[in-house]
């Protein structure tokens, strides 16, 4: 069994001891217990904002290709305050539904399917006639919005020939199968119809004949017709100039578009003809549209809207959180190793080392530290972790300063003269005397040297140098200004306020808690107040 | 009539862990022309008890009971009042430690004026001429008078400040140890010029030290503080030949006298308390020798032994 | 040693700094990926055989190593003879000097008045709060400098914006200060008028950063000052019986005026990031925007950054000299080599 030895036991007392009453002391301090709450509720929301934040971090980064909503949509609580957007879409998807229009088919034509697909026959064989023939198909929709800026609608369509006639070239003095067409003629058009019998006819092909060209690899080609999917974007500019528009009028047309709310109508007008190079009677085929989606991008999303991007604000600031803290305390943490090593270095060994270490405090002190990181980032390149170091590098010389003189103050007292008299090591005495005597204060100047390394990187970033894939607060205020969030049609506050506020948050947490502990551990300060 | 008497002081500073009563219920009486040394170990509440009467207090201290000088209460007075026609006027002080109680980067001839000449309605040239008296009074020079603090030696910063305590002629001079941070042949200096000023201007004083041998030698009164209290109070001889209250016995026991026999240093075992939580009743009961059951019961009352002759403790009152 | 000597012993280091500074700002843009060939020139001149090479050789880009240090420091310190020009810059092919020469005093106005609103208004709210210790005053000044400590700069600068462009100018069409820019266009005609429009678009962004910095200072004065209160000397004048302000001012403040010396010559780095943070938002074409501008990585311009980092290792090193003499001038106690 061995024995605890009273030494280290005395030790274990001393400490509690130190702890108890630096608590005593702490808790009386207000300014500290409100930095202290501050600190211990970031450090909550970075833990767990993987579970809490409502997407990822790649789902929101400025790369990530999705939208949550469409660019600054307002908060889901921006009604209360501003009623004018009381009537905003929200992010949701239409599931269009056919069926078909009333009245009777065009003899030669039969429809079978409803719902989500549907697929017209044709054969002209049935009437023998070479004229146009058409069904209507209809899909109606409940819209109860108002002012909605994008959509995005997406189909499926899938003509399926009935046969296929083969294209013969005559290449090299003999004729030669090239290719397959099919045996009908097709037409596609879409109209959407405002509540108020506006039509606005935003899609059709031209007449269309299926067909296969393979002029080398003969005759070997696929007859299995696959369709196409569609999708149109409102606020692409090909969209305008069909309607009536002017290309850039994106946002008008789609305001003229879904004007209103109430029943909304989707009609499908699919038209068949026989090809003029084979007989009427061989004319036949049939045409399946499936999967209309409409897109409406949500112009109110969440807890705190969208950015320029269209990604969640909210889910943004919470993954800000950890990243924030992480930064800040790493940054820190290397600046205070650096500034003790040196300190204790300096004031321990003094002599020809210590002015030689204080002339470079002197000067790095006097240094602008934001020119040179830049030039750095330049030349080195972007990443947060190289970013910590930098800023690390630039960020122990005050501290150093102090603790030389708390380690030259030390060096006279009566326990460290007694462990030299009696022999003990310079190593010993650095880390067994020293090093905890100067480590209180260390620890307040760590707490209070994270809020500039936050709020350097803030700058950093928000000057485009920071890490471009990391979600920091920063970066987010750096895509409200450069992308819009300012000018008085967004006034994106959401986008704007918020990163701004945690990271006065959180550098006041620190600040606070830093002052505080810095009361506790040298008295003298608490003179000042 | 009474120069300076003071009844019941107390001090205490408000701190985290409660009060500290660095003075607690303190009184003694002087008259014109008193020397009265104030003596007691390190910490004790002797600056306390000076910054109470000058009222130079820190802001988390308390102060009660009664100061009165020439009559009047100091702890009555307006604070306008008390600055114009007290301080410096009527009580001046040589403060512990001169060479943090001179300006750093003002010269020290004018650290003096401006005293004159906030007080009295001179003109600078008169201040300046008073100054160079004071100073060659006090054994520096006038052509010092337009130094710098760090330009001077310790010795003559401490003599600085005595100039600079004469500079209103006051009635009462307050020092706090004024020779602690010197080497001894400075300090016999500095001692020899605040004999001859008292003999010369017949100053009233109030010395405080740790230094007995000091005392005896420039005071006619000593007042042993112990723990925030006076224990004893009364005549030079008196206190240093038959000295009453354990405490005082053991003081000077404890220290070395050059002319004296020699004899072994008696130590006072333990430590003195600490003014947070002192000890119940009589203060020194822990490390007092004839301590009795009344000592830890019952607080002694501060007592007139002799003719001018006070003390507080059981072993005399009872 | 005699003051003459000190004074020359500190010239000669402070030289050394510079010259150290200059040859770390040449090393490092060796390892940088600049080449103004790669936009210099259309990419179907780049084709053209030769012709790289011919623009390389104008910028002394081909030379070997030493020659090109040599030319640069001549270029950064042009042998005493000559005004310096700092070398040919990549985008407007024009000596560096010139362009530094109309946007030096735009940035300098910048920091001028921010510095001065900074100071008049700081200092003497650090002083108020010193002299009323422990009341309410103090307690909103001291929270205050914390809160000064926790807020980005460029934070305030964005409120700013958002209240006085977005909302009061550009939603309720009053305009109180300008949108952004430095000069209105077209120009103002007449001296007078281009120094008022120039002054009235430096308003905002000075005003800006004095909000975000001048309760730091206050702190700071007050915490100094409060040391110098609680100093012995203080319960000295105390005693004496001299009125609290004579105290204040003569005592307490005076003792603290080589410590605000050195503030106000230690702020000058922070002056400069706010320089480059604040031209940016507000688009004032002065030195930090073109700095800043200069490090694009697809369009770097090396030989502008080289100058303003140069300039402003020379501007701190000459500062710090001056702080140090002032230092010794208000100091007594430092005053090196003089008797009195
Ligand atoms: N501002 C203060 N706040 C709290 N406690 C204080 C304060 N100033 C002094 N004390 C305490 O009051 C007690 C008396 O202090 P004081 O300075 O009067 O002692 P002293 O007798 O003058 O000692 P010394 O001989 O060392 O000068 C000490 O225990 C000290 O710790
Ligand atoms: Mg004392």
């Amino acid at each position: 069994m061995k024995l605890k030895s009273p030494i280290s036991e005395y030790r274990v007392q001393l400490w509690t001891r130190r702890i108890k009453n630096f608590w005593l002391d702490y808790s009386h301090n207000k300014i500290g217990l409100v930095g202290l709450v501050i600190i211990v509720g970031f450090v909550f929301t970075a833990v767990t904002s993987p579970w809490l934040a409502p997407y990822s971090v790649e789902e929101v980064r400025p790369d990530a290709l999705k939208y949550n909503a469409d660019g600054y949509a307002v908060p889901a609580w921006y009604p209360i305050f501003f009623p004018a957007t009381a009537n905003y879409p929200p992010q949701h998807e239409l599931k269009l539904n056919w069926s078909m229009a009333a009245g009777e088919l065009p003899q030669s034509l039969t429809a079978n399917g409803s719902g989500r697909s549907f697929r017209v026959y044709y054969d002209a064989n049935i009437t023998g006639s070479s004229d146009p023939v058409e069904a209507v198909f209809v899909s109606k929709f409940e819209y109860p919005y108002k002012y909605m800026r994008i959509f995005e609608m997406q189909f499926t369509y899938n003509p399926r020939p009935e046969s296929f006639v083969e294209i013969r070239r005559f290449i090299a003095g003999k004729w030669r199968v090239i290719g397959t067409t099919g045996s009908m003629l097709w037409k596609i058009e879409f109209e959407l119809v405002r509540p108020d019998n506006a039509t606005f006819p935003f899609w059709d092909n031209n007449w269309e004949r299926n067909k296969y060209v393979n002029p080398h690899a003969l005759p070997d080609f696929s007859d299995d017709a696959t369709g196409d999917t569609i999708t149109l974007i409102s606020s692409d500019r090909t969209l305008p100039p069909k309607l009536g528009y002017e290309a850039w009028e994106t946002s008008l047309m789609t305001a003229h578009l879904f004007l209103k709310p109430g029943e909304y109508l989707v009609r499908a007008k699919i038209t068949f003809k026989p090809p003029d190079d084979i007989p009427v009677e061989e004319a036949a085929g049939s045409i399946e549209i499936s999967n209309f989606d409409v897109e409406i991008r949500g112009r109110i999303h969440g807890l705190l809207g969208t950015d320029a991007f269209g990604h969640d604000v909210w889910s943004q600031l919470l993954h800000g959180a950890a990243i924030s803290l992480l930064f800040g305390i790493s940054s820190a943490a290397i600046a205070v190793s650096l500034g003790i090593l040196v300190g204790v270095t300096a004031g321990f060994v003094g002599g020809a080392v210590d002015e030689v270490m204080m002339r470079i405090v002197d000067i790095l002190l006097c240094i602008p530290v934001l020119p040179i990181l830049l030039v750095l980032i330049a030349v080195f390149g972007y990443s947060l972790w190289y970013l910590v170091l930098i800023i690390a590098i630039f960020g122990w010389q005050g501290l150093s300063r102090v603790i030389r003189s708390h380690v030259l103050s030390l060096r006279e007292m009566a326990f460290v003269e007694c462990a030299t008299a009696s022999g003990a090591s310079k190593g010993y005495i650095i880390l067994k005397h020293i090093v905890p005597n100067v480590l209180p204060t260390a620890l307040a100047s760590m707490v209070l040297s994270v809020p500039g390394a936050i709020i350097l990187e803030a700058a950093l970033s928000f000057l485009g140098f920071g890490d471009p894939l990391a979600p920091t607060w920063g970066k987010m205020l750096q895509n409200a200004y450069a992308f819009g969030a300012f000018s008085p049609t967004n006034l994106a506050l959401w986008d704007i306020l918020p990163p701004g506020i945690a990271i006065v948050l959180i550098c006041m947490g620190f600040v606070f808690l830093g002052h505080a502990i810095d009361e506790v551990v040298n008295p003298r300060l608490r003179r000042r107040r | 009539m009474e120069l300076l008497k003071l009844q019941n002081l107390k001090m205490y500073y408000g701190t985290l862990r409660g009060d500290v009563r660095a003075v607690d219920d303190i009184s003694f009486t002087m008259e014109k022309k008193d020397t009265v040394g104030l003596a007691g170990e390190s910490g004790c509440g002797k600056t306390s008890a000076m910054l109470a009467i000058l009222r130079l207090q820190p802001p988390n201290a308390k102060v009660s009971g009664e100061i009165l000088f020439q009559g009047k209460n100091l702890l009555k007075m307006s604070d306008s009042e008390f600055r114009k026609n007290i301080r410096w006027k009527k009580i001046s002080t040589i403060f512990q430690g001169a060479m943090n109680a001179l300006h750093p980067t003002l010269r020290v001839g004018d650290q003096i004026t401006e005293a004159i000449l906030a007080h009295e309605s001179r003109s600078k040239q008169e201040a300046t001429e008073i100054a160079g008296k004071l100073f060659d009074l006090v054994g520096i020079g006038s052509e010092r008078l337009d130094r710098y603090s760090h330009e001077l030696s310790g010795g003559m910063k401490q003599r600085t400040m005595i100039a600079m305590s004469l500079a209103c002629n006051p009635e009462l001079i307050i020092a706090d140890e004024p020779t602690t941070a010197l080497d001894v042949i400075i300090e016999a200096q500095v001692l020899k010029v605040m004999k001859e000023l008292q003999e010369k201007l017949g100053l009233s004083m109030i010395v405080i030290s740790h230094d007995l041998s000091m005392i005896a030698e420039t005071c006619n009164k000593a007042a042993i503080m112990y723990a925030g209290k006076i224990v004893e109070f009364g005549g030079i001889v008196k206190v240093f030949t038959e000295p009453l209250h354990p405490y005082t016995q053991k003081l000077i026991a404890a220290f070395p006298s050059i002319l004296g026999s020699m004899r072994e240093l008696a130590s006072i075992s333990g430590f003195p308390p600490d003014l947070l939580s002192p000890p119940p009743a009589c203060r020194f009961h822990p490390r007092c020798p004839y301590a009795m059951n009344i000592c830890r019961k019952e607080e002694p009352r501060y007592i007139e032994a002799d003719q001018n002759r006070y003390v507080a403790c059981h072993l005399v009152s009872r | 040693m005699g003051f003459r000597e000190y004074l020359a012993k500190r010239i000669i280091v402070s030289f050394l700094v510079i010259f150290l500074v200059a040859t770390l700002n040449f090393l490092i843009f060796i390892v940088y990926p600049a080449d103004p060939t790669r936009y210099l020139l259309d990419p179907q001149l780049a084709r053209t055989p030769g012709l790289v090479d011919v623009i390389r050789d104008q910028y002394g880009l081909n030379e070997p190593l030493h020659v090109k240090y040599v030319k640069y420091l001549g270029n950064m310190f042009s042998f005493g003879i000559l005004p310096p020009h700092f070398g040919y810059s990549f985008q407007t092919h024009d000596f560096v000097a010139n362009e530094m020469a109309w946007r030096m005093p735009l940035t300098i106005l910048l920091l001028g008045l921010a510095l001065v609103g900074n100071v008049i208004i700081g200092i003497p709210l650090g002083i108020f709060a010193a002299s009323r210790r422990g009341t309410k005053t103090d307690v909103a000044v001291i929270g205050a400098g914390l809160f000064t400590y926790g807020v980005p700069t460029f934070f305030v600068q964005l409120l700013m914006i958002l209240f006085f462009i977005s909302f009061v100018y550009q939603t309720y069409g009053i305009k109180i200060f300008p949108a952004g820019g430095w000069i209105s266009y077209p120009n103002p005609e007449g001296l007078i008028n281009v120094m008022g429009d120039i002054l009235w678009h430096m308003a905002l962004p000075a005003l800006t950063l004095v909000v975000a910095g001048f309760a730091g200072w206050a702190l700071y004065t007050r915490n100094m000052l409060v040391d110098a209160l609680t100093q012995d000397y203080v319960a000295t004048a105390r005693a004496k019986g001299l009125s609290e302000r004579t105290i204040l001012f003569k005592h307490a403040f005076k003792s603290i005026h080589p410590q605000v010396a050195t503030l106000l010559t230690l702020s000058l780095p922070g002056l400069v990031t706010g320089a480059i943070i604040t031209e940016t938002i507000f688009g004032l074409e002065g030195v930090g925007k073109w700095y800043l501008s200069s490090l694009d990585r697809s369009n770097p311009d090396f030989p502008v950054v080289q100058a303003v980092l140069f300039v402003v290792a020379t501007l701190v090193v000459v500062c710090n000299l001056v702080a140090d003499l002032l230092y010794g001038v208000l100091d007594p106690r430092i005053r090196v080599g003089q008797r009195r």
